[in-house]
């Protein structure tokens, strides 16, 4: 079984967004209340004349040792055979013990306004139907059918690379294994799967 | 636009949660307490009232958590799930253990008032063992719901072991003071109580002390955060003056002065509440993230 991973190279990034509205397109997401699954968070670092700017798109990192899911009283948050981090819907208390255990804010409430508003604008095919924390499934659905996640497919620039941390010929495992690509707070112990070039 | 990256208030929790944590804990030390005036004559008639109290006070809590926070109450059914590391599943048993051990600890006082004579007597050889049950449940309680804040390192201002000790510490001055409230009606102000009272306001005052060394050496949310509260007239007043200083002061003098008021420890017990509700409301309130950026 792969063992997905991500790499986000921060270089080449340019703040486009395109992740967030293809995210939000292919899931669903409550765009009208300003919650993502993927959003591109702006950085400005420095002082004048000397500052520079840089993006930086935050995703569920899929950790291996997910702080989210131990504090789940339900077990609604769980791990799959391929260790994406999901949400069971049907058993989420909406406790949101998880939204404040995550380290990397990757969580969110789909309260019942957005699933209100999600039957309006989706109809019968509305994806969410029950209030829940809601989070990136790493597009799971779609790396079953040998697809990229919606956020990697769109990238202009390419940003985003996934690929099987396990098989040394990856892009994603050459990035890693060289320690070109870093997790964000590796001191947590959380082992995110989700890297960074910058 | 891209969002820019800054400090932001956390969206996990709300104020209802400061009500379960000041509730629950208030009910738990009562708990506790039962078990010890339990042993002790002079207090043994408030055995049943605490008991009966710290039931009602969890009632409240779990009311408030369960209607105003959880999204799904319906699915607090499956808050079981995850008894071996969830803390909000812990929380669930020792309520759970508080109710049934705390009512067998106090069924054998009033089994003869009640018609249940004969459950009384064949309860009463283990009233003990179910006294202690509830009150080491009771005790845990305010500790383990405070470790809910405590325990994640993602909001540094709540990531420190002083924060569910002084939920316990407050917790309990607050049942003591609600306790020998109900005793002063009778006209008698015990010094047992305004000496317990003095001694766990000294013990918030060093855990107050230590939070704030860690929230002053800590991470730049840690500050952040109690930049924050100090900034709010409400937390200012209610903790720091009214919940925390008056309260050690006013014991101090009742003790060492031998001072005897009837209506001192009403006005401690309404201190402890106020300051006890604004310590976690504004804890709860001002839990600030920032993304963990690699710049």
């Amino acid at each position: 079984m792969a063992r997905y991973g991500m790499v986000i190279d921060l270089r080449s990034c340019v703040g486009c967004q395109a992740c967030s509205a293809a995210c939000a397109l292919e899931n669903q997401t409550p765009y009208w209340s300003d919650k993502w699954r993927t959003k591109v968070m702006d950085i400005e670092k420095g002082k004048y004349p000397n500052t520079s700017r840089y993006f930086v798109p935050t995703i569920c990192m899929h950790c291996d040792e997910p702080a989210c899911m131990t504090v789940c009283p339900s077990k609604a948050t769980f791990k799959n055979d391929e260790g994406f981090v999901l949400v069971n819907y049907d058993t989420c208390l909406g406790c949101k013990a998880c939204m404040a255990a995550c380290p990397y804010n990757a969580r969110y409430v789909y309260d019942k306004n957005d699933v209100r508003k999600a039957q309006e604008v989706y109809g019968d095919s509305a994806q969410h139907s029950h209030v829940h924390i809601d989070k990136c499934t790493f597009c799971q659905d779609r790396i079953a059918r040998g697809m990229e996640p919606a956020c990697v497919a769109t990238c202009p620039t390419l940003s985003r690379v996934v690929g099987d941390l396990d098989d040394p010929n990856s892009e994603v495992a050459k990035a890693v294994s060289t320690g070109l690509a870093k997790p964000l707070r590796p001191d947590l112990d959380t082992n995110p799967r989700v890297f960074y070039i910058y | 636009m891209a969002k820019p990256m800054h400090l932001e208030r956390q969206e996990a929790y709300e104020w209802p949660v400061s009500v379960y944590l000041l509730f629950g804990g208030f009910g738990g030390a009562l708990m506790t307490l039962a078990f010890v005036f339990h042993f002790f004559a002079a207090t043994a008639p408030m055995v049943g009232l605490s008991v009966i109290s710290g039931l009602v006070m969890f009632a409240v809590a779990g009311a408030f958590l369960v209607f105003f926070d959880l999204e799904r109450p319906i699915n607090a059914i499956y808050s079981l799930n995850n008894v071996a590391k969830s803390g909000i599943s812990w929380d669930v048993v020792l309520i759970a253990l508080n109710y049934v051990f705390g009512i067998l600890f106090i069924i054998p006082e009033y089994a003869e008032l009640i018609g249940l004579g004969s459950l009384g007597s064949a309860l009463a050889p283990y009233q003990v063992f179910f006294g202690a049950i509830a009150a080491i449940a009771g005790f845990l309680f305010p500790i383990i719901s405070g470790g809910l804040l405590a325990a994640p390192a993602s909001i540094p201002l709540w990531h420190t072991p002083a924060l569910p000790l002084l939920f316990l510490v407050t917790s309990f001055a607050l049942a003591l003071s609600f306790v020998g409230s109900i005793f002063s009606v009778s006209g008698t102000v015990y010094t047992v109580f305004i000496g317990g009272i003095m001694g766990l306001s000294l013990l918030v005052f060093g855990i107050s002390l230590a939070y704030l060394e860690h929230t002053h050496n800590g991470p730049i949310e840690a500050k952040e955060g109690m930049h924050r509260m100090l900034k709010k007239v409400r937390f200012v007043l209610l903790y720091p003056i009214v919940g925390l200083a008056f309260p050690l002061v006013f014991s101090i003098y009742l003790f060492f002065a031998g001072a005897s008021f009837t209506w001192s420890l009403p006005v401690l017990a309404a201190a402890f509440f106020l300051g006890g509700f604004a310590l976690r409301n504004c804890v709860v309130n001002n839990g600030v993230q920032i993304y963990p950026w690699p710049y």
